[in-house]
């Protein structure tokens, strides 16, 4: 079985966590979760996720600002955005950063698990990835 | 994976360097060459499918009805088709009904104006002070098309990631800038930019298929889910509300249809005068 | 090697664009320079310089007398600046003012209204509305005064070689394309087009050391030899043949001036 994947989650809102950690989980992922975006870039300074997925509007630090900083600790990183304020503006400052992929809140789990799997790929790694919908978030 | 939409103030100016564009870039041309596939899918001649891309072309036996549902024949035509992505379209008027998609790079192209004049003035066979004024109506008629028929102007330039004048740059060079400008990130396409393309596609061909029997319908989507407002007198409002749902629902991609309706006052209006 | 000019509306990010620009080619970058520089040599305050270039015309559409006499001042000193070669102007209506020198790369920056308005809400500290209104406003006063002054309007995409919109695209973006657009054959400036240049500006001097005195005169120069076009009777035209003179006699580089008399201007003139 392949090494499961290391991801750190961010979102402000708690039942994003509750929601997406144990659907990730389900397809491997070890995941942290976060709130608080200073404790997460904290996190992210101490290890090298494989993957940090975060949301965009936050208080203090939104996430483009953690993209910036997570593609200067490590260029193998890949970030996924996601915001429930998607833009075209907002969209395609984020690629130019650096993003891997953004997605638009709501979103159901597969649509997440899917841009991991990909990110997966583009990371050398394989993840088993089933199409469902009864994950139980 | 980009999609470069062409836009020019001379036709053919514009289709020369979509052409030359989309050879630089590897990417598919998706030009008016679709117009005979989309005559046969609409059943509308493709003389009038033309016609319905043309702000100069008369209105004498052309009805609005029949010209909406040609462009959103064409719209539907050309939706499906970027869903493939890698391509460059011009000539379909994409870029007044692309809207809102990040991996979507806009491109105005503007003819040499003395240029313009003298292809007018051969064209028409006319002097070049006569051939000056039918471009400025021309260019009027076509402003007033956009306006008319998709709510835009084509002429603003804030309608574009960037316009290129050809007074003195020259074409190759207008496609080595667009050539480099598509292939900046911010331009590949995203979960959320296909997604928004694709809710483009969806409530174009649900529009399509409740054109058949309702002209006055706006239709969007979000996901499977497709809202569509229109107007109605108050008796017909619940038997056009049943209508349309079943009609919507009936288009692959459809899981769930909400409908608006406002009512028609004009029409109340003449009813009671 | 080429004269690059930026055209923007306010809080369109265009002097930020400019700024970059001019550093990544190595170009001088210069705005407001040139009003310092009219106001000196002119002897006009630099506030009644700002406003007459700045200010639309009068409600008569027309320009006051004063109004074009300072134009030509400004359009005098801009002209020195980019005689320089390698520079890059942003300001009021270098791609109209420069419209005689050939191999001009003419760009517009545009952005959103509402991207301008939060701007200007950061930097002045105003409410959206007064933001908007200002905007607006200056919109319209930049309008109504290239209106006047060319029967063009700014928002004319067919004056500029490039339209880059920084909300859109981002202004390293633009920067990055408008620096290679400097690098393409028609903006690199040859000895053909320094002559061209030369001449411009001798136009242009002549122009301003009429333009206190008269109005309806056009100048224009080839190889040094100075044409001016002027309006009126015959009395008329003795009086500018006169302060033509004088004016020349103190310019370097003019090899032969004539006077005209005419019914109308050319349009090649300054």
């Amino acid at each position: 079985m392949a090494k499961g994947l290391e991801v750190l989650l961010l979102d402000d809102e708690p039942i994003v966590g509750k929601r997406l950690k144990p659907a990730l989980a389900k397809i491997g992922c070890n995941v942290e979760v976060f709130e608080d975006a200073k404790k997460a870039l904290e996190r992210i300074d101490q290890k090298e996720f494989d993957i940090v997925v975060t949301d965009i509007r936050m208080d203090e630090i939104d996430g483009l600002q953690v993209l910036e900083h997570v593609r200067q600790s490590s260029q193998r990183t890949k970030v996924i955005m996601i915001t429930g304020y998607a833009m075209m503006a907002v969209a395609r400052e984020a690629m130019e950063k650096g993003a891997f992929d953004f997605i638009a809140k709501p979103f159901k789990p597969d649509d997440l698990r899917k841009i991991i799997a990909k990110a997966a790929k583009a990371l050398g790694s394989t993840i088993q990835f089933e199409n469902s919908e009864t994950d139980g978030s | 994976m980009s999609i470069i939409l062409i836009s020019s103030d001379h036709y053919e100016t514009g289709r020369v360097v979509a052409q030359q564009v989309a050879a630089a870039t590897g990417y598919a041309l998706l030009d008016r060459g679709i117009l005979g596939e989309v005559a046969s899918a609409s059943r509308i001649p493709e003389p009038k499918i033309l016609k319905s891309l043309e702000p100069t072309s008369s209105k004498v036996g052309f009805p609005a009805k029949v010209r909406d549902r040609a462009l959103a024949s064409i719209q539907g035509a050309v939706m499906a088709r970027l869903l493939d992505d890698k391509m460059v379209c011009y000539g379909l008027a994409a870029h007044l009904y692309v809207l809102g998609v990040s991996h979507v790079l806009k491109i105005r192209i503007l003819c040499n104006e003395e240029e313009r004049v003298s292809l007018m003035a051969t064209e028409r066979k006319v002097g070049i002070e006569k051939a000056r004024k039918l471009l400025k109506k021309q260019d009027a008629a076509e402003k007033r098309w956009s306006l008319d028929v998709f709510g835009r102007d084509e002429t603003n330039p804030s309608q574009y990631d960037m316009v290129i004048s050809l007074s003195q740059i020259e074409p190759d060079e207008a496609v080595n800038a667009i050539v480099e400008t598509v292939s900046y990130r911010k331009f590949q396409s995203m979960t959320y930019s296909i997604k928004c393309l694709r809710d483009k596609e969806l409530s174009i061909r649900v529009k399509l298929a409740l054109m058949e029997k309702y002209n006055d319908v706006d239709v969007t989507a979000d996901g499977a889910t497709v809202v569509v407002r229109t107007k109605a007198l108050k008796r017909e409002k619940r038997k056009k509300t049943e209508n349309i749902r079943a009609l919507a629902g009936q288009i692959q991609g459809v899981s769930y249809v909400e409908v608006h309706v406002v009512r028609d006052i004009f029409r109340q209006a003449a009813e009671k005068a | 090697m080429a004269i690059i000019t930026i055209s923007r509306g306010s809080y369109s990010k265009g002097k930020e664009v400019a700024e970059k620009v001019a550093s990544r080619l190595g170009y001088q970058c210069i705005s407001r320079e040139v009003l310092l520089d009219a106001s000196e040599h002119f002897h006009i305050p630099e506030m009644k310089l700002v406003r007459a270039i700045h200010d639309a015309p009068s409600i008569l559409g027309r320009f006051s007398h004063g109004q074009q006499a300072f134009v030509a001042y400004f359009r005098c000193a801009l002209v020195q600046y980019v005689k320089e070669d390698n520079v890059v102007y942003h300001g009021l209506a270098g791609h109209l003012l420069l419209k005689g020198i050939p191999n001009v790369l003419k760009v517009r920056v545009i952005a959103d209204m509402d991207d301008r308005v939060r701007a200007e809400m950061k930097r002045e500290k105003i409410s959206e509305e007064a933001a908007r209104s200002l905007l607006l406003k200056d919109d319209e006063e930049r309008r109504k005064w290239t209106h006047a002054l060319y029967g063009a309007d700014p928002r004319d995409s067919s004056l500029y070689d490039l339209v880059v919109h920084v909300h859109r695209l981002t202004v390293d973006n633009a920067v990055e394309i408008i620096s290679h657009a400097a690098q393409m054959a028609p903006f690199k400036t040859g000895k053909q087009v320094q002559k061209k240049m030369e001449d411009y500006g001798l136009a242009c001097q002549l122009k301003a050391g009429l333009a206190d005195s008269f109005d309806n005169v056009g100048v224009k120069s080839e190889y040094g030899n100075i044409l001016v076009y002027a309006r009126g009777n015959e009395h008329h035209v003795q009086r500018v043949r006169k302060k033509a003179r004088e004016v020349a006699r103190e310019m370097s580089g003019v090899n032969d001036l004539e006077v005209h008399a005419v019914q109308k201007l050319p349009l090649d003139v300054v």
